[in-house]
């Protein structure tokens, strides 16, 4: 009886935290909407709203919101920016899990936008019982830097399965980004740092992040200065 | 009068060479007056000028035009030249380029017409704060009588500092060049082959509202008059605006045997337009490196920004709100941590404009902007 009391209240406890969480959200929303006309306010709660319902975390669009605002965005430009991310964060959370934390959920729908499907971030998340959050960082940065996604997902997925560090994903993210700016073939330039990567594994290595007259023919006779060659 | 045109259209390529190294702008404006003289057919001449130059690149792409005029009484010319290449990376530091040059001369008299094409290769090797490079390329002219054509290679060193340039080439020249029985090039006889080394050094000094250039050179051309021949040039720009600088140039010119300018002694007064200031220009040369890396605190957050005096960062870890960072030599820390996973965030550099660090992938905003992505082990 005792545990099953115990068990009641870790819930109610559990139930409330989150309860009064999702307060706070809105309460911190509604400071971040206060420039904003009142049309737009509505709208962006009710998509704010509507994506909490949705067991969605309401801060990557909070920042979204912020973002629009420091950059002197349009309202209507800030609406389709966070329904757009709505959109992407409910793909990310499809693919990845209920269980996702706000920081896998965040790196999945930048994945997203830089042009991955859904099983690739299904790909990454079976690889891996740890946080997913660098690797699809990794990702995203890959496809950025135009590796073809299947040979992105191949190498974050076989580093992930070689028990890679975050570290040596970033380090691989971050080193093809560096080559393919200097002019390197993204395949060539991914391959190459993977390699690095690998060997360092192998050896149990930290990634490496880390007119003057001059004289010519014979004169003919038309003139009595010495002929000149010209530029 | 061609002679005289002659003389307007090596001036203005003297002008031309008054440009302050590596300048990267899309659309500069030059207005002023040029006087020259003309030891070969010792005139001299002068007159009002307006010049055009710009470039721009992306990673892989690059181009520049280069188009200026200058008048006197009864008289007018016009000189243009484009420039564009592509480049690739070889291995991490090395590139290698190709470009083409088109450029032309043209007066309201036809004697003055000149053009020419150049094709060259380069490769380029950089590390930070200094590299160099070998170059090669084979080029063809059309003058009043004969088409020209020649190849010439040359190689260099550079080295930069915040507010100093220095660099280095050698070269050597084989080309041709027109033959003349009088002066003003009158008695056309035929061409001769011109061969000539030349070593030139080049240095641009600045401060925050000022800049000079100044560059000397030693040619050795054994069918010239003097075995030995030298270059100089010295060029101060003072900017009175944002975007305006009073530029007086002084130069001592040699022939250019592949373009077709005469050798020339010459001076210039001149405005210059829509170029920022050397403050300004050094805030947007500065490469702000975002470092994650450090074995201690792998997270904290911290910008290597060498040559920068203030940088502030905003992003989703800000609330995207401007924080400026704690500067300690040529890093900024940011006295805060970084959680794992995906930032969005740009950086500014001596309150310059926002714009992302030079190793964070850059993707839309969605606000049609940029903004710069972080991954966080």
């Amino acid at each position: 009886m005792t545990r099953v009391f115990r068990a009641a209240l870790v819930v109610a406890l559990t139930l409330m935290a989150t309860s009064t969480a999702r307060a706070q959200q809105v309460a911190y929303a509604a400071t971040v909407m206060t420039e904003l006309d009142s049309a737009t306010q509505a709208a962006l709660s009710r998509e704010i709203n509507a994506a909490l319902g949705r067991g969605l975390p309401a801060e990557p669009l909070l920042a979204k919101v912020r973002e629009g605002r420091s950059k002197q965005a349009s309202a209507t430009l800030i609406r389709n920016a966070v329904h757009s991310l709505t959109r992407r964060l409910d793909s990310a959370r499809v693919a990845l899990g209920a269980m996702s934390t706000v920081e896998e959920l965040t790196a999945g729908a930048v994945a997203i936008a830089e042009g991955a499907d859904l099983s690739s971030l299904r790909a990454v998340r079976a690889a891996t019982n740890r946080s997913i959050a660098a690797p699809l960082g990794t990702l995203a940065q890959l496809l950025g830097s135009r590796v073809e996604e299947k040979k992105a997902v191949a190498m974050i997925v076989g580093l992930l399965q070689r028990s890679a560090s975050p570290a040596h994903l970033v380090a691989l993210g971050n080193l093809v980004e560096g080559d393919v700016a200097s002019g390197l073939r993204p395949e060539e330039a991914a391959l190459f740092r993977l390699r690095g990567i690998e060997a360092s594994l192998s050896f149990g290595d930290k990634a490496e992040l880390s007119a003057p007259t001059g004289v010519g023919p014979p004169s003919t006779g038309t003139s009595t200065q010495k002929p000149q060659r010209r530029p | 009068m061609h002679q005289r045109l002659r003389a307007f259209l090596s001036g203005l390529l003297i002008i031309a060479v008054s440009r302050p190294l590596g300048a990267q702008h899309a659309l500069v404006i030059d207005v002023g007056l040029a006087g020259a003289h003309f030891p070969d057919d010792n005139v001299s001449a002068g007159g009002p000028y307006l010049r055009l130059t710009g470039s721009a690149m992306t990673s892989q792409l690059f181009g520049s035009y280069d188009a200026g005029a200058i008048t006197s009484i009864g008289s007018a010319s016009g000189y243009g030249s484009v420039r564009a290449g592509i480049r690739t990376g070889l291995t991490p530091g090395w590139n290698a380029e190709v470009a083409t040059e088109l450029s032309a001369v043209a007066g309201s008299n036809h004697n003055g017409a000149a053009g020419t094409a150049l094709l060259g290769g380069r490769a380029t090797w950089t590390s930070l704060g200094w590299g160099g490079w070998l170059h090669a390329d084979t080029h063809s002219s059309g003058r009043t009588n004969a088409t020209l054509l020649g190849s010439g290679a040359d190689a260099g060193l550079w080295a930069s500092w915040s507010q100093l340039q220095i660099s280095a080439t050698v070269l050597h020249e084989a080309t041709r060049a027109e033959l003349f029985a009088g002066r003003f090039r009158t008695g056309f006889l035929g061409t001769v082959p011109v061969n000539y080394s030349e070593g030139s050094i080049a240095v641009h000094v600045e401060g925050d509202r000022t800049s000079f250039d100044g560059s000397a050179s030693l040619r050795r051309d054994p069918d010239a008059t003097k075995l030995w021949e030298t270059s100089s040039l010295a060029s101060l720009a003072v900017w009175a605006g944002d975007q305006f600088a009073f530029v007086f140039t002084a130069a001592r010119q040699l022939p250019d045997w592949v373009r077709g300018a005469d050798a020339a002694e010459s001076f210039s007064v001149g405005m210059r337009f829509r170029q920022p200031t050397p403050e300004r220009a050094r805030a947007l040369r500065v490469m702000p490196y975002v470092l994650l890396t450090d074995d201690a605190d792998p997270r904290a957050f911290r910008v290597r920004a060498a040559g920068a005096r203030t940088l502030e960062v905003m992003g989703d870890f800000t609330d995207w709100e401007a924080r400026p960072l704690v500067r300690a030599g040529s890093v900024f820390d940011l006295g805060a941590k970084l959680t794992s996973g995906v930032h969005r965030l740009l950086v500014r550099v001596d309150g310059g404009a926002w714009r992302a660090a030079v190793n964070t992938p850059v993707v839309d905003d969605e606000f049609g902007g940029k903004v710069g992505l972080l991954v966080v082990p």
